[in-house]
């Protein structure tokens, strides 16, 4: 099977502090093309450090990440910026929406970022806000959206660019059951027909239940791993 | 084929599409909205720029205005905007250091394009003695229809008038040249234009004689009687007690000058052409001296150059104070705004994006204080440029400097320009050191 994401024998160690903590402890962790992967695990066993070094935001103290044939330890900061942009999709627990910016904005921003012209970002963000159901707030700043509305503008940002990997930390956390219940269900719908890889880290046993592999992650390092389920994703 | 799908193929590098002006139009409009976002910290920056824009403008075009008509007052006394002199005069006043053929000399720089008005004038030491009383002059022939365009010493009369011009025979026997009628020297009605202060240490009144001694330019005494028909006040105490003007005709005449002198005395049609003609005059006249203002009248360049220093350091600690407030500003905004910086780099904004965003908000921060400081400068400069500030009654020194009494504020495209210039170099270099921190960000470690 095609591996998107590889990790071999990451460490993490936060030293900033007076005493280091050990937040992953030599992990090895592949996902293909096309999973759905949720993270689980206690708080502080490393769930979020695991996401971020994978989507290039923090890298390991030793070990290698790749995405693709790419290794990001490589990369400096500009190029891992550049991968971020055309490769990976975020949804975060508290969904950072420009604050200066409407919806549709929102949504344009990274298109923007790519140099894709205006007609067609417009279109692209439009269509996407769309199909999430948010046409009639594509010209809302955030402040006016409600938590549910904001995620899924976050999640038509994430999307509208078509990336290799969405990574989505605790996306449900602070939303309801009925707007978690109808996220997943967009969530299931970009991994099943538009096979996007997903890997969230989450606490919350419905997104588990909705993921196609689930990982527990105990003190830094890979608990349960059901594999599997790998069949689940197509 | 949509941007997304071939972009997903390119693992890692930077993709040639990514377009810089893309982003600039992104960033340019984001910082724009930014300054809406906090609107305290917008206003407080912005105006702490406009307020130094403003005092800086103002006092520069207050300089301006002064030095104006500092210069104006005091090329335009006696000095002249330039002179032209014997070769060695300059370095000492003799009265035999002079030139020759005044007339043709006048008509050639009369001809200048540049040239507004030139006169000649002859000048030396003599002896004025009324009855029992005598006292050292300075007397100095002239050509009393040009002085009155040229120089405002006519115009400190305070009583008779300026070299009998209102008395017919007088002015005829000046526009002849001479002032003999029928063979007979006119001695008599020579007129002279004499200080109030010299005036009273002679017990002169109007219409009184006194009478001169002085030697000639080859080796002879000349005498002469004076009638005085103007008395003149400036209130600079040297002049006042020593200079005596006479018709240059006669100066010649007594003093043994066959058309000769030993100054041209010119105005410039703009004063600020000054070395222009000055170079014209030098090359058109090898055999001659020719001085500007500058060289005339050093310590007014002097004053002026001590009084523009000051007001650069003064300028100086302005705008240090107003860039340190908006450094602190800045740095405590990025440090705010971290979290935010973070989501950018995580949506794949370069790091090098942000800190033009930082620049940008900061020109937009700055362009908004400057315009708003140019606006509030032109319409005090405006304002009190017509009606003028009053400087209080210090009137021996100012007038020793050839101060006004009032200032007027000149608008001064210089002083528009150089303030808003520093400001924008030193905001713009404020807000990349503030922000080069984001550089070394890592976005997961700022965004928690
Ligand atoms: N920037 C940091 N500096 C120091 N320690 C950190 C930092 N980020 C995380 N840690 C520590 O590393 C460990 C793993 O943290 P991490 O955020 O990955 O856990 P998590 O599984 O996401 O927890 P949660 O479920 O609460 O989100 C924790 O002990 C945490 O305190
Ligand atoms: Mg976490």
């Amino acid at each position: 099977m095609d591996k998107v994401v590889r990790c071999k024998g990451i460490c993490r160690v936060y030293a900033d502090d007076a005493y280091p903590v050990q937040a992953l402890d030599n992990v090895d962790f592949e996902v293909a093309t096309g999973e759905f992967v949720s993270l689980a695990g206690p708080s502080g066993s490393g769930k979020s450090t695991l996401l971020n070094i994978i989507g290039g935001l923090d890298r390991p103290t030793s070990g290698s990440v790749y995405l693709g044939d790419v290794c990001l330890n490589q990369l400096d900061e500009s190029e891992l910026s550049d991968l971020r942009l055309y490769q990976m999709g975020f949804i975060f627990q508290d969904y950072n929406l420009i604050p200066v910016l409407n919806a549709l904005e929102n949504v344009e921003f990274t298109m923007q970022l790519q140099g894709v012209h205006p007609g067609e970002r417009t279109e692209r963000a439009m269509a996407t806000l769309a199909s999430l159901n948010l046409d009639g707030l594509a010209h809302r700043r955030p402040a006016e959206l409600s938590g549910g509305q904001q995620q899924r503008v976050a999640i038509a940002r994430a999307i509208v660019t078509k990336p290799k990997v969405l990574l989505a930390d605790e996306p449900s956390a602070n939303l309801d059951s009925k707007s978690t219940e109808s996220l997943l269900a967009l969530l299931r719908q970009l991994n099943q027909e538009q096979g996007v890889t997903i890997i969230t880290a989450t606490h919350d046993p419905l997104v588990m239940r909705y993921a196609g592999r689930r990982v527990l992650l105990v003190d830094g390092h890979i608990d349960i791993d059901d594999s599997d389920s790998i069949d689940n994703a197509h | 084929m949509g941007i997304g799908e071939t972009t997903l193929d390119t693992h890692g590098g930077s993709p040639a599409r990514r377009s810089v002006l893309n982003t600039l139009l992104l960033i340019m409009s984001i910082a724009w909205r930014n300054l809406g976002r906090n609107r305290r910290r917008t206003g407080l920056v912005a105006s702490a720029v406009a307020f130094s824009i403003l005092l800086t403008v103002f006092f520069m075009s207050l300089q301006t205005g002064s030095y104006a008509v500092m210069t104006e007052n005091a090329t335009g006394f006696l000095a002249g905007h330039i002179q032209i002199q014997a070769k060695g005069y300059a370095e000492e006043a003799r009265l035999e250091t002079t030139f020759a053929g005044v007339q043709e000399l006048l008509k050639q720089v009369r001809e200048l394009p540049a040239v507004l008005a030139v006169t000649a004038r002859a000048q030396t030491y003599a002896l004025a003695s009324v009855g029992e009383r005598s006292v050292g002059v300075q007397i100095m022939g002239v050509n009393s229809a040009a002085e009155l365009v040229l120089s405002t010493l006519p115009g400190f009369v305070v009583e008779g008038s300026y070299m009998g011009l209102g008395d017919p025979a007088i002015k005829n026997a000046q526009l002849e040249g001479s002032l003999s009628l029928n063979g007979e020297p006119l001695t008599e009605q020579v007129p002279a234009y004499i200080g109030s202060v010299l005036a009273r240490n002679l017990g002169l009144a109007l219409g009184e004689e006194l009478i001169l001694l002085g030697s000639q330019k080859r080796g002879g005494i000349a005498t002469l009687v004076l009638v005085v028909t103007g008395i003149f006040s400036t209130g600079q105490t040297e002049v006042d007690r020593a200079l005596v003007q006479i018709p240059l005709p006669t100066f010649q005449e007594i003093f043994n000058l066959h058309d000769e002198a030993h100054m041209l005395v010119i105005k410039g049609r703009d004063i600020s052409q000054v070395g222009l003609l000055r170079r014209e005059l030098n090359d058109k006249f090898p055999g001659l001296y020719v001085q500007s203002w500058f060289q005339l009248l050093p310590e007014i360049e002097q004053a002026m150059a001590l009084d523009r220093i000051s007001g650069y350091f003064f300028y100086g600690i302005l705008l240090v104070m107003v860039v340190l407030s908006v450094v602190n500003t800045f740095i405590m905004m990025v440090f705010e705004r971290t979290k935010e910086f973070g989501v950018l780099l995580a949506l794949g904004m370069r790091p090098w994006a942000i800190v033009g965003l930082l620049q940008i908000e900061a020109l937009w921060l700055c362009l908004l204080g400057i315009a708003l400081g140019l606006v509030l400068a032109a319409f005090v400069v405006f304002v009190l440029g017509s009606i003028g500030i009053p400087l209080g009654d210090n009137a021996e020194l100012m007038k020793a400097f050839h101060m006004p009494d009032r200032a007027y504020p000149q608008f001064s495209l210089i002083a528009n320009l150089i303030s808003p210039f520093f400001m924008l170099i030193f905001i713009q270099l404020a807000a990349f050191f503030s922000s080069i921190r984001v550089l070394k960000m890592r976005p997961a470690l700022v965004m928690r």
